[in-house]
């Protein structure tokens, strides 16, 4: 792991004629929680969209610039989405288990992307435990593996969205408001388990709520408008901004 | 004590009465749908009942169509309506997926999707003519169950089309992002979750093709289906006859018909439809009970 999991240089991103993204050049920190602040509309969740090229799948987007992970450009000619999107995990606002038990829910990555007899029974058992471990669902879950996920509580849900990412082993995982469908205590339980997981995986957050931001994040980027205002180590940001824009944001002048 | 300050205003003992008016009139209007239907039935039962027999069903007509039974043309029913679905489904499966799931919305795209809902507009008798134009003649398909087959796709196709298109659409976006973050393509998400998912609602729309399939005779008139034929059809290469066929047969074309047997025939017509339908919404509960990938 290098220093920085994710770097952009001169990244744009256009809606049509609309430009979303205005040449950004920033750099996120790896095995760290890395939060997106900013109004509605300043293009935090587009920028998070980039990191895994999931923006493509709508019409009308165009991207210039580059954006590196593991020292490659992932917008260059030879990037393959399937592979990209392995090691570049993402969870949604809303969970989104699969209408599939909780069992197949983990396990799906795994049967995508391995043929049936380099996954026996053993690897599929311990990458089913250690993935749900891994996001504190295990005892609760361990007896009802067959339940349908989409019947679990939305906390369990967003846990189990977070916890199929795992077995694929990706480098990064991108979160856009992983909150924000949940209730107090449940964000609470979401914000502890993504403290756990820094140090294992890189977490890029999106976020509306700038109490959380400060809470779980190490490093913090404040967007406005398609460009990034400051991004410092988190304490600092919201201690001392050194923009004024940041701080009129941050104590709530504008929204 | 004065009157309760929640006692019925004149304003809304007004909005009550305009409520209970608008209600019984649905009501009403809904009723008077299920009479026709109830109707028609009827109708068949009691003008049939007189022709209807278990010879009716399992013998040919006789004596130039004034008696005997529909055999062969239950079986030509059968026929038409089981080839061209063979035909039609999985061509019209196969484009509601590529239209819905890859299609990129560009003009030709937008071209196809008008083809595609004016298609379905076209008259039978206009797809009659193109099946003969193309079918019978210029592929040298002749009068052939295969060419009315054929028509008869081109007749169902757009609906199946657009019923795919439909039910593919209802499946939530989230479970497409679901699949494409942990790496799955196009492909594997549609075959793991996208058409489990859906695979009910498109067979809902073929199925409502099963009776259109079965009950139109100008597509079949000119391109396979036969007044009278003696033996059964061997292959598709054979003409039939067909119920919706011998139904006009019986009822204009043919002096001194009992007036029973068109009622008979239609009645059979309506059952073997209702028994197709029946066979594929079992098929689709098999399908929807064994949700597996």
């Amino acid at each position: 792991m290098g220093e920085y999991c994710i770097k952009t240089r001169g990244l744009k991103l256009f809606y049509g004629e609309f430009e979303a993204l205005k040449g950004l050049d920033m750099r996120f920190l790896s095995g760290r929680i890395s939060a997106l602040i900013g109004p509605s509309g300043c293009g935090k969740t587009t920028l998070l969209r980039c990191f895994n090229r999931i923006n493509e799948r709508y019409e009308g987007v165009r991207t210039e610039g580059e954006v590196v992970v593991q020292e490659s450009n992932i917008y260059s000619a030879d990037t393959d989405l399937v592979e990209l999107r392995k090691k570049v995990g993402m969870v949604f606002q809303r969970p989104n288990p699969l209408p599939l038990s909780i069992r197949d829910n983990i396990l799906y990555g795994l049967r995508l992307h391995f043929s049936r007899k380099h996954r026996n029974a053993s690897i599929l058992d311990e990458a089913l435990e250690t993935s749900l471990r891994a996001v504190h669902l295990w005892d609760d879950l361990k007896d009802s593996l067959s339940n349908q996920a989409t019947t679990l509580s939305l906390e369990k849900q967003q846990k189990l969205c977070i916890a199929r990412l795992l077995p694929l082993k990706p480098e990064v995982i991108l979160m856009d408001e992983p909150c924000s469908a949940l209730d107090p205590d449940a964000t609470a339980k979401v914000e502890e388990l993504l403290r756990d997981l820094a140090g294992d995986y890189s977490l890029v957050i999106v976020t509306h709520n700038m109490a959380q931001a400060r809470r779980v994040s190490d490093e913090c980027a404040f967007m406005l408008l398609g460009e990034l205002v400051e991004m410092r180590r988190t304490e600092d940001l919201f201690v001392s901004p050194r923009d004024q824009r940041t701080a009129d944001y941050i104590e709530g002048r504008f929204g | 004590m004065n009157a309760s300050s929640f006692a019925t205003s004149a304003r809304t003992a007004t909005n009550r009465r305009v409520e209970s008016v608008g209600k019984t009139v649905l009501a009403g209007v809904t009723a008077l749908l299920i009479l026709p239907l109830t109707a028609i039935l009827g109708l068949l039962v009691i003008r049939g009942a007189p022709a209807l027999s278990l010879e009716f069903l399992l013998e040919a007509p006789a004596a130039g169509m004034t008696a005997g039974g529909v055999f062969p043309a239950i079986v030509g029913t059968l026929w038409l309506v089981g080839v061209s679905l063979a035909v039609s489904a999985p061509v019209g499966i196969m484009a509601g997926i590529y239209l819905n799931e890859y299609a990129r919305a560009n003009w030709i795209t937008r071209m196809v999707n008008l083809a595609i809902v004016n298609l379905a507009g076209v008259p039978s008798i206009v797809h009659a003519l193109f099946g003969v134009g193309v079918f019978v003649l210029f592929l040298g398909l002749g009068t052939s169950i295969l060419s009315a087959s054929l028509t008869l796709a081109i007749m169902t196709l757009p609906v199946i089309i657009a019923s795919t298109k439909e039910a593919l659409a209802a499946v939530p976006m989230a479970f497409r992002e679901a699949c494409w973050t942990l790496g799955a393509t196009r492909w594997q998400t549609i075959r793991h979750v996208v058409l489990p998912n859906s695979i009910s609602g498109i067979l809902t729309g073929v199925i409502l093709q099963v009776s259109r399939a079965a009950g139109e005779t100008a597509p079949i008139m000119f391109t396979g289906a036969a007044f009278y034929l003696p033996f059964l059809p061997q292959s598709v290469q054979d003409q039939c006859m067909a119920l919706s066929m011998h139904l006009f047969t019986v009822s204009t074309q043919v002096p001194n018909v009992p007036e029973a047997i068109p009622y008979a025939t239609a009645l059979v017509l309506l059952s073997v439809v209702l028994l197709v339908n029946l066979l594929a919404i079992a098929f689709r509960t098999y399908l929807r009970r064994n949700r597996k990938w």
